[in-house]
């Protein structure tokens, strides 16, 4: 659990799924994401700096980039969109390159946020597509989408030496992510996978603040209480287990650390309102935690009618 | 002018280009193919049978299937549509194994040939436009063309039908052209190719014949032909020295089948060569393609006449 490292495919693909967010970590992966706030409100840090989402306010989340997202003091539901074109490097390399110079879209008369929202309901249109054409619909949306920004919204493209610098970092993160989720339950230091990779303790921290948007100890806890809120979801364990298993070196910096991410004690946590995801098709998989399936009609509603 | 044709390892993997059709070598290859009449008229040669095509007719070519494009019109020009399907089938596997139902639209007035047409106008515009974001919008149309023959013609065969083994015939029948392509310079019989592949000389013989719509002889006999006539453009060497290297054991029989080819003998040609008055295509580019020079805009008009304008969709 934790990080969700999307794995380079080269296959190009898109979906759309409605989820109800109350917490998740920063994290980031290969995949575009356009949020779409059907209910509520959201917090989203996104390099470095912090929005707050509103009723139908558009995000665009760019690839590889670290996100997170926490609830406000109202429930919220996002439709998300999320597509990779990891595919497409040798068709537009440019566009590997490009990068948004504005991720924010509020309700207002621009082709911009128009268009965005269009692609929603022509995503939850494919859903009711014949199985057959339906990859080559979807490919379509994703040129469309990719048309959109190119043309329409405003970006600068980097450097082929910028954009290869940002690579070679994308790779030291996710590897220094992924020894973190390997390692995290017991106590460990930046200064082990420092000397095991020949990097300063100083070069790292520094590297990981940029890079995440948040201090390494910080997001270790992150780590420790998403697998704990996991492990209260799904199992029967005791929170002093709990802790235990997720690397807390006692149960009091257990509850201070997940009140600072859930809001709540970890005791109290079962019975507040989780974060969901529904997918919006049975074809989706389903072996995502509480996934449910929705129904799309009522989520084209909301996108029809704003007063709803 | 001219469309050229374009690399095929650009971005798109969709490439449009004009040809004049003259003399062709029937042959196959994975792209899907749309080609388009826009003026003239051409013959094709499309499962062991020739068909004539006109002017605005559209004739669709599925992937592997063999067919060849011949004419003796001059005035012809065809617009040819590649679609490379690799691209596709990573995301869309049913395109690897699709057939259709039909092959030939010659009503300009029915809706699927407005809509493809439609798709020909907008790629070739497109290309002239040339913006940054050129790739998307060709894969864009690409998928609706592709939609549109999925829609309209695909044929739902049950698997492990004839399909398999179709394409296993496509795979001989492309390991003999290219036998022949590499000894087409030397001595090339059918019983050394019946050994290779470990068939009857009786059954290659036929099964050639039925797939090509000529015979053995007749194809090597077009294909050294066709080298000779490149090397006699391209080269300054002796007619000698050049039936000889393209496999013809004496000039006389590379004059002979020039004629026969051609209709006219190969000292009429040499001596009119540069003289354009016949009109016909210099047989430089026989068996390459042979490209027109149409400006964009003509071809936008021959395409759009009598396209209905309600097609935005």
């Amino acid at each position: 659990m934790g990080i969700e490292l999307v794995s380079y495919t080269e296959k190009p693909s898109i979906q759309c799924f409605a989820v109800m967010v109350n917490y998740s970590m920063a994290h980031y992966h290969n995949d575009f994401e356009i949020l779409y706030v059907i209910k509520g409100s959201i917090i989203v840090e996104y390099k470095n700096k912090v929005n707050t989402l509103r009723t139908h306010d558009i995000f665009i989340i760019e690839r590889n980039v670290v996100h997170a997202m926490r609830k406000t003091n109202e429930d919220n539901l996002l439709l998300t969109l999320q597509f990779n074109v990891s595919g497409f490097s040798e068709i537009s390399p440019d566009f590997l390159r490009m990068r948004l110079k504005r991720h924010l879209f509020m309700p207002d008369s621009s082709i911009q946020y128009a268009a965005l929202k269009i692609f929603f309901q022509r995503m939850l249109d494919n859903y009711e597509q014949p199985a057959m054409i339906r990859p080559l619909i979807n490919m379509q949306l994703i040129c469309d989408i990719c048309i959109l920004f190119s043309e329409k919204l405003d970006h600068s493209i980097l450097s082929e030496k910028d954009y290869a610098c940002e690579e070679r970092n994308n790779i030291l993160l996710s590897e220094l992510l992924n020894y973190i989720d390997q390692n995290y339950h017991h106590a460990f230091t930046l200064g082990g996978f420092g000397c095991l990779r020949g990097y300063s303790l100083h070069y790292l921290s520094c590297f990981f603040k940029k890079s995440m948007g948040i201090t390494f100890s910080r997001y270790l806890s992150s780590v420790r209480t998403n697998r704990a809120e996991y492990l209260i979801t799904h199992t029967e364990k005791s929170m002093l287990e709990i802790s235990i298993e997720c690397g807390f070196s006692n149960i009091s910096y257990f509850n201070k650390a997940f009140y600072e991410d859930y809001g709540c004690m970890p005791s109290e946590y079962l019975n507040t309102s989780k974060s969901e995801k529904m997918y919006l098709s049975t074809q989706e998989p389903v072996s995502e935690s509480q996934c449910i399936i929705t129904d799309i009609h009522k989520i084209k509603q909301c996108l029809q009618n704003p007063n709803n | 002018m001219i469309y050229e044709k374009i690399d095929h390892e650009n971005k798109a993997r969709i490439l449009c280009y004009t040809v004049r059709a003259w003399k062709q070598m029937p042959h196959f290859h994975r792209e899907y193919e749309i080609v388009c009449m826009l003026t003239g008229e051409v013959n094709i040669l499309y499962r062991g049978r020739i068909h004539t095509i006109h002017r605005n007719d559209i004739f669709i070519v599925e992937s592997n299937e063999l067919h060849d494009v011949f004419s003796n019109d001059p005035t012809n020009a065809i617009l040819v549509l590649q679609i490379k399907p690799d691209f596709f089938t990573i995301f869309c596997p049913i395109l690897s194994d699709m057939h259709l139902s039909r092959h030939f639209l010659l009503d300009p007035e029915e809706a699927i040939h407005q809509k493809l047409r439609h798709c020909i106008v907008k790629i070739i515009e497109c290309y002239r436009e040339s913006s940054p974001s050129r790739s998307f919008h060709l894969i864009q149309i690409g998928c609706e063309i592709l939609i549109l023959l999925i829609k309209h013609f695909r044929l739902d065969y049950p698997k492990n039908s004839q399909n398999t083994k179709s394409d296993d015939l496509n795979v001989r029948l492309s390991r003999m052209l290219k036998y022949i392509d590499d000894h087409a310079n030397g001595k090339v019989t059918l019983q050394e190719i019946a050994d290779r592949e470990a068939v009857s000389l009786n059954y290659l013989s036929s099964f050639f014949h039925v797939r090509m719509g000529m015979t053995f002889q007749e194809y090597v006999t077009r294909l050294r032909l066709r080298n000779a006539v490149f090397m006699i453009v391209n080269t300054d060497k002796n007619l000698t020295t050049i039936s000889s290297e393209c496999g013809f054991s004496d000039p006389r029989y590379l004059k002979r089948a020039f004629e026969a080819e051609y209709g006219k003998s190969l000292s009429e040609f040499l001596e009119s060569r540069h003289d354009p008055a016949d009109g016909l295509p210099d047989p430089l580019s026989i068996g390459s393609n042979n490209p027109v020079s149409i400006s964009a805009d003509e071809i936008l008009q021959l395409l759009k006449s009598n396209l209905q304008q309600s097609e935005k969709e």
